[in-house]
Parts: C-alpha cells; structure tokens; sequence
C-alpha cells in the first residue's frame, strides 16, 4: 500500500472536503435558524406541533431568509452609491 | 493509497462530522430545554420536569424538520432562477 495519495487522488480528496465543509455550514445556520424560530413560535410545547406553531415555524424560516437576502442586496446598493 | 482507502477515509470523515453535529444539536436541546423545564431544581429530575423536557426535545426536533424544509425548499427555488446560494446564510 502507497501511503501517498496521487494527485487525482488528492484533488478528489480536496472536493469531498469543499462539499462537507459547505455541508456542515448549512447545517449550522440550520441549527441557529431552528433555535430562533423555536424560541419565537414555540412558547409552550405540547404533544404535537399545532398547525399555528407550524405555520410559525415555515413563516419564521421563511422570513429569516428574505431578511437575509434584502440585507445582502442592500449593503450591495450601498456600497454602489459610494 | 488505493481507491478503497480513499473511500474509508470519506466514511471517517462524514461519521466524524455526523457524531458532531448529532453532539452539538443534543446540547442546544439540553440547554433550552433545561432552561424552560426545570425552573427550580430539585432533589431529582422529577415526572413533570421529564415530560416536558420530552415534549420541548420532540417539538424542538420537528421545529427543525420544518426549518430545513422551508431551506431546502427556498434554495431549490434559488437554483430554479438561476441564482447562486448568495443570501441564504
């Protein structure tokens, strides 16, 4: 066995790494998104997720990444008018 | 190094990265959780406590069930336009 990996070998291993780096920040801004809408449509949690508190939820996550979005355009319109 | 080495080094890396976030989601779910339940301490964690740290953990886990439907559903529509991943972080 080669201990050394080829360079084919390597650059597959630097694309796998790219994709599960990208991965796990997906997942954390997942998690954060998750805890923020918990804390604002989850006040007292019950046997199951009510339509409202579910709704709460979609709208939530939904808004976060318009709030997202409008930010970033922004500061882009900003950063033009200078 | 041949291909099966580079495929268990994969598996490695995916089940590190796996046993993490299931860690770090755990603790974020003990400390809300520990946070809304168990207000005054006592002696034992007692029936009620218990309850509604299950009840916070179940419904904790379907918030974020919905929360990455919602992601994935926005990101596909993103793609769909022909726009990049910019905005959605």
């Amino acid at each position: 066995m080669d201990a050394e990996p080829s360079d084919a070998q390597a650059r597959e291993l630097q694309t796998f790494m790219e994709t599960e780096n990208q991965k796990a920040i997906i997942q954390q801004a997942i998690s954060k998104l998750t805890e923020t809408c918990f804390d604002k449509c989850v006040t007292k949690p019950g046997n199951k997720l009510d339509s409202s508190e579910a709704n709460c939820i979609a709208n939530c996550a939904g808004r976060y990444l318009d709030s997202s979005v409008f930010i970033v355009n922004r500061m882009m319109a900003k950063r033009q008018q200078q | 190094m041949d291909d099966k080495d580079i495929h268990e080094a994969k598996l490695q890396v995916q089940g590190q990265l796996a046993a993490q976030y299931i860690q770090e989601v755990m603790q974020k779910i003990t400390d809300k959780c520990f946070e809304r339940c168990v207000t005054r301490p006592g002696a034992k964690l007692d029936d009620s406590e218990k309850l509604c740290t299950a009840k916070c953990m179940d419904r904790y886990l379907d918030s974020m069930t919905l929360v990455s439907q919602a992601w994935a559903a926005r990101a596909k529509a993103q793609a769909a336009a022909g726009g990049g991943s910019s905005g959605l972080m």
